[in-house]
C-alpha cells in the first residue's frame, strides 16, 4: 500500500470531531449571558448638561429600553474643559411615573467606574422591573460639589428601527425563493428533456 | 502615562455573540487546517501563511468590535471610522486570503460535507445562487452601495447607539467587504479570479468613492453627523477636528489600501511586458 493511501486511511480513522456539541453549549451560554446592558454607550439621554460644577452626559442601553438588565452610564467633566472628573460618588435613582406624572417608590443604584466598560465613564447596572414611563435622577457628589441631572423616558419600543431591519431582511426573501423555484423548474425540465 | 490614555487602554468590552463567533470560526479553521495537513502528510494542503492571514483577519475583528476602539465609538467619530476601516480593508481581505471555505469544510463531519457538496454543486439552485452572489459586479455594487448609503447623515445617525440597526450596519459593511475582496483575491485563483483588466477599474471605483467621502468629511465646514455634534467631547478634540481626522483616515489610509493591490497588479502587468518574458494566457472572470 502506498504511503499516500496509508495516510488517507489513517486520516479517515481520526475521531470525528464533536465540535458541534461544544459549539451548541457555547451558543447557549453566549445567548444566556446577560450582556445586553454590560457595555456603555447606547442612546444619548443627556448631552453635556450643566449639573452644579459639572458637565454631565448620560447614555442608556440597550436601545430601546425594555424591562430587564439595563446600563446607565455617565461621563462627568469639569465645567469649561474636557477634563474627566475622577473619584466622584454617583447614585442613580429610578422612579416609575404614574399617568399624571406622580413619581412612585424609587429604586437606588450606585454608578461606579469599576462597573464601566469605558473607563472614562461611571456605570450602573440596573434590573428595570417593569415597562412604562420612568424618571432617572443622577446625583453626582465630588470634590467640586454636588450636581443633579434628570431625564424621563418610556420603555415603549422604538418600533420604527425594528421595522426597518425586518423589512431589509424580509423583502429580498420572496425574490430569492422565487429565483430558487425557477431554477429548480428549469433543472427539472432539462432532466426531462 | 496620562489618565486618559490609561482609561482608553483599559476599556475593553465583552460581547458574547461576537466572542462565540470568533472562537467557533477560529476553531473550525484550525481543525480543518490540521486535518488537511494530516492528509497531506505534513506538507499541508494550505500553506501556513494562509492560516496567519485568517488569524490576522480575526484579530482585526477583535480590534474593531471588542477593543477600546469599539468602546470609544459613541464618543469619537475617528474611532468609528477606524472600526469600519478595520472591518472593510483589514478583516475582510485577510479572511479571504486565508481561503476559509476549504478548512471549514474539512472540519465538518463527512455527512455534512457531502450534504454541502450536494447542495452547492454548480448546477444546483443554491450553487447557482452562491455563484450569482459571488459575481464581481454584485460584490462591487453592494460594497459601493453600502459604503455610500451608510455615510448619508440620515442613515448614519439612524444607525447609532446600541441598536439592531447598528448591528445590521456592521453586518452589511463586513459582508459586502467580504464579497468585494472575494472577487479580487479569490483564493482558488484561475479563471474565477477577476481578470486584471477588470480588477483595475474595480479597485479604482472603490478608491474614488472612499476618497470622495473622505475629502468631503475632511473639508466640511461643520460636523456632518448629529450623533457626533451631540456627543460629549473628550481628548480636547472638537467635533469638527474629530471629523477631519476621520475624513483623513478614510481618504489617506483607506485610499492606500485600495491603491496597494492596484499597484501590485500594474507591476505584474509591467513585469510581463518586459521583452523576453512569455505572457500568461488572459484570465476571464466568472463567479
Amino acid at each position: 500500500m502506498s504511503a499516500a493511501r496509508q495516510r488517507q486511511r489513517r486520516a479517515s480513522r481520526l475521531p470525528a470531531p464533536r465540535w458541534w456539541l461544544a459549539a451548541l453549549l457555547a451558543l447557549m451560554l453566549a445567548l444566556n449571558t446577560p450582556a445586553v446592558g454590560k457595555a456603555n454607550g447606547g442612546t444619548l439621554r443627556v448631552a453635556s448638561a450643566t449639573a452644579g460644577p459639572y458637565v454631565v452626559s448620560v447614555y442608556t442601553s440597550p436601545s430601546p429600553l425594555r424591562p430587564g438588565p439595563i446600563d446607565v452610564s455617565l461621563l462627568v467633566q469639569r465645567e469649561g474643559s474636557t477634563e474627566v472628573v475622577q473619584g466622584a460618588e454617583i447614585v442613580v435613582m429610578l422612579s416609575p411615573l404614574a399617568e399624571d406624572g406622580t413619581p412612585g417608590t424609587g429604586l437606588t443604584f450606585p454608578a461606579t467606574r469599576e462597573q464601566a466598560t469605558n473607563k472614562l465613564f461611571y456605570a450602573a447596572y440596573i434590573d428595570l422591573p417593569a415597562s412604562g414611563r420612568w424618571r432617572f435622577e443622577m446625583r453626582i457628589d465630588g470634590a467640586a460639589g454636588v450636581g443633579t441631572v434628570v431625564f424621563e423616558t418610556d420603555t415603549a419600543g422604538d418600533g420604527e428601527l425594528s421595522r426597518i431591519i425586518l423589512l431589509a431582511v424580509v423583502t429580498p426573501l420572496p425574490f430569492v425563493l422565487g429565483w430558487l423555484v425557477v431554477q429548480a423548474r428549469r433543472r427539472q425540465q432539462r432532466t426531462r428533456g | 502615562m496620562s489618565s486618559e490614555l490609561t482609561a482608553f487602554l483599559r476599556s475593553w468590552q465583552f460581547e458574547p455573540p461576537i466572542v462565540f463567533g470568533l472562537i467557533l470560526s477560529g476553531a473550525l479553521y484550525a481543525i480543518g487546517w490540521w486535518r488537511m495537513r494530516r492528509l497531506a502528510g505534513g506538507r499541508g494542503a494550505l500553506p501556513p501563511w494562509r492560516a496567519w492571514c485568517f488569524a490576522g483577519g480575526l484579530a482585526c475583528v477583535v480590534l474593531a468590535l471588542l477593543s477600546p476602539i469599539a468602546v470609544y465609538v459613541p464618543l469619537l467619530f475617528t474611532m468609528h471610522m477606524i472600526q469600519h476601516m478595520l472591518l472593510m480593508i483589514g478583516a475582510a481581505p485577510l479572511i479571504v486570503l486565508g481561503a476559509p471555505l476549504l478548512p471549514v469544510l474539512w472540519a465538518l463531519p463527512q455527512s455534512l460535507r457531502r450534504l454541502y457538496g450536494g447542495l452547492f454543486q454548480a448546477r444546483q439552485p443554491l450553487g447557482q445562487l452562491a455563484g450569482a452572489i459571488g459575481h464581481p459586479l454584485v460584490g462591487l455594487v453592494l460594497f459601493l452601495g453600502v459604503v455610500g448609503v451608510w455615510h448619508l447623515p440620515r442613515f448614519y445617525d439612524m444607525a447609532q447607539g446600541r441598536t439592531a440597526i447598528h448591528n445590521f450596519q456592521h453586518l452589511s459593511v463586513f459582508g459586502s467587504a467580504l464579497l468585494y475582496w472575494w472577487a479580487i483575491i479569490h483564493p482558488g485563483g484561475g479563471p474565477r479570479r477577476l481578470s486584471r483588466a477588470f480588477a483595475i477599474p474595480y479597485l479604482l471605483a472603490s478608491f474614488a468613492e472612499g476618497s470622495g467621502i473622505g475629502i468631503a468629511l475632511t473639508f466640511a465646514e461643520e460636523p456632518v453627523y448629529q450623533t457626533y455634534r451631540a456627543a460629549p467631547r473628550v481628548w480636547n478634540l472638537s467635533a469638527l477636528a474629530d471629523q477631519q481626522i476621520a475624513g483623513l483616515i478614510m481618504w489617506v489610509v483607506g485610499g492606500f489600501f485600495y491603491l496597494l493591490p492596484l499597484l501590485l497588479i500594474l507591476s505584474q502587468i509591467l513585469h510581463e511586458e518586459e521583452p523576453g518574458r512569455r505572457r500568461r494566457p488572459k484570465r476571464r472572470y466568472s463567479a
